[in-house]
């Protein structure tokens, strides 16, 4: 066997169970809530048979899509470090920008949900991106557009500014 | 699920959106949007961002560069190479006569009124008018026959001559105050403005707040030896004002912030050899050119 990161015959997985705000539980691999600096803080101190967590602000809709970004991110990190180990060429820190920006491409509603879930959290990389979105979409746009875009009611603010 | 509401993002998300993220257009824009998202951004918390500088904007029925009512105001982005037109009443009918760090606005009325204005803020302070000008003696309205509007006009001394100037009221707005500085862009009392001025272009000093609601001269006038001596530039670098002489010396202005009663000014001087004519500070902080 050429590849010695075969999966397969690696120990079974530690799991944490994250449950939503609307109580569904998500049943996830260590390192993938390790993710989250939140979780990650005060881990190893919490006991192997009470690794849950209650995550109040969550909603299990947003919860999948975190989920997923972090499952996404160990994995290419994986992937990306084995080839820089067996020195072979890879192109994985640009697939995952590409698939980063895919993941982000929501509508403001679900940037909201995600932009506080990775506050709430701390993951750091996600907060990054999803705050980055936010500026790409206010970017080159009127107060006008702004508030209709983000659904942000006028509260009558003086606009002495218009784009000629 | 959890109410989104994009006005309420914590603070800390807003400061973290807005602090490296935004260009200056795209953060003005943002602070338009809603009274949450003004207050994160006031103007002097991003000291890095480019200027914008001020162009007249002409709506096509006038190429010259007069201070009507018709002639809007624009903003010359240097980050996105827009311009962006400004509606601000507040100055309309003004010429701009100096500009400050933090958006501060220095304008001139022909009525006489001088202000400090500023248009992200919509902070507006009076300063004493032109009338006040050390070599200012009266004004008087007189009817134009061929228009039969009223025209105001400036009366004045003449520096080292008997005769007095008799100017009409746009001739002195646009070109009494010349050059302007202040002593800290976080206009306060105690802020000291000091104007090169008049036909002889010499400086005069104004401190907000103070007891004098005068221009006061900042440096003695000698008329028979200086009499073609004038100042061409002034600025403020850390509470101390240098103002640059046409022959090439620099005059050093100390303590007007702190004096009041007898004459305020400390004078030093030295010569620049190349008879440069402009001060241009190191630091882009300070600039107030």
């Amino acid at each position: 066997m050429k590849d010695s990161f075969n999966p397969s015959i690696e120990p079974p997985k530690k799991t944490v169970t994250l449950v939503s705000s609307d109580g569904y539980d998500f049943e996830v691999e260590e390192e993938v809530a390790l993710e989250s600096q939140v979780i990650k803080d005060g881990f190893e101190d919490k006991a192997v048979d009470d690794r849950e967590y209650l995550l109040f602000n969550v909603h299990s809709d947003t919860l999948e899509l975190i989920i997923k970004y972090c499952e996404k991110h160990v994995s290419s990190r994986k992937s990306i470090s084995a080839a820089a180990a067996s020195s072979s060429s890879s192109n994985g820190e640009e697939a995952l920008k590409e698939w980063d920006e895919h993941f982000i491409s929501v509508d403001t509603n679900t940037l909201y949900d995600i932009l506080m879930a990775a506050d709430y959290l701390n993951i750091k990389s996600l907060l990054d991106l999803a705050i980055q979105k936010v500026a790409d979409t206010i970017h080159g746009r009127s107060p006008e557009q702004i508030r209709k875009k983000f659904n942000i009611e006028n509260d009558s603010i003086i606009d002495p500014w218009a784009s000629e | 699920m959890e109410e989104e509401n994009w006005s309420q993002l914590p603070e800390h998300l807003l400061f973290e959106l807005i602090s490296k993220r935004l260009s200056f257009p795209d953060l003005i824009r943002f602070g338009c949007v809603c009274k949450p998202w003004k207050a994160v951004c006031g103007p002097l918390q991003f000291p890095n961002h480019l200027p914008w500088l001020i162009v007249p904007l002409n709506n096509n029925k006038s190429t010259s560069l007069d201070f009507n009512n018709e002639t809007g105001l624009g903003f010359f982005s240097l980050c996105d190479g827009n311009t962006y037109k400004a509606e601000i009443p507040e100055i309309s009918d003004r010429r701009i006569c100096g500009s400050f760090p933090g958006g501060w606005l220095m304008t001139v009325h022909h009525n006489s009124e001088i202000q400090l204005f500023n248009p992200l803020s919509r902070s507006l302070l009076n300063l004493p008018p032109l009338t006040t000008f050390p070599s200012m003696l009266h004004t008087f309205e007189q009817k134009e026959e061929a228009t039969n509007n009223v025209s105001l006009y400036y009366v004045g001394k003449r520096f080292g001559s008997t005769n007095n100037f008799t100017f009409q009221s746009n001739i002195i707005r646009d070109m009494y105050v010349r050059r302007v500085a202040l002593s800290s862009p976080l206009v306060s009392s105690g802020t000291v403005v000091v104007t090169i001025q008049g036909l002889n272009s010499k400086l005069a000093y104004y401190k907000i707040g103070g007891e004098q609601e005068t221009w006061t001269l900042a440096t003695p006038e000698t008329p028979d030896q200086k009499r073609m001596c004038f100042f061409e530039d002034v600025t403020c670098y850390k509470g101390v004002f240098y103002a640059v002489h046409n022959n090439g010396y620099v005059v050093v202005i100390k303590d007007l912030e702190a004096g009041e009663g007898t004459h305020p000014y400390a004078e030093e001087k030295m010569h620049l050899r190349n008879q440069i004519h402009k001060i241009l500070s190191a630091k882009g902080d300070d600039r107030n050119k």
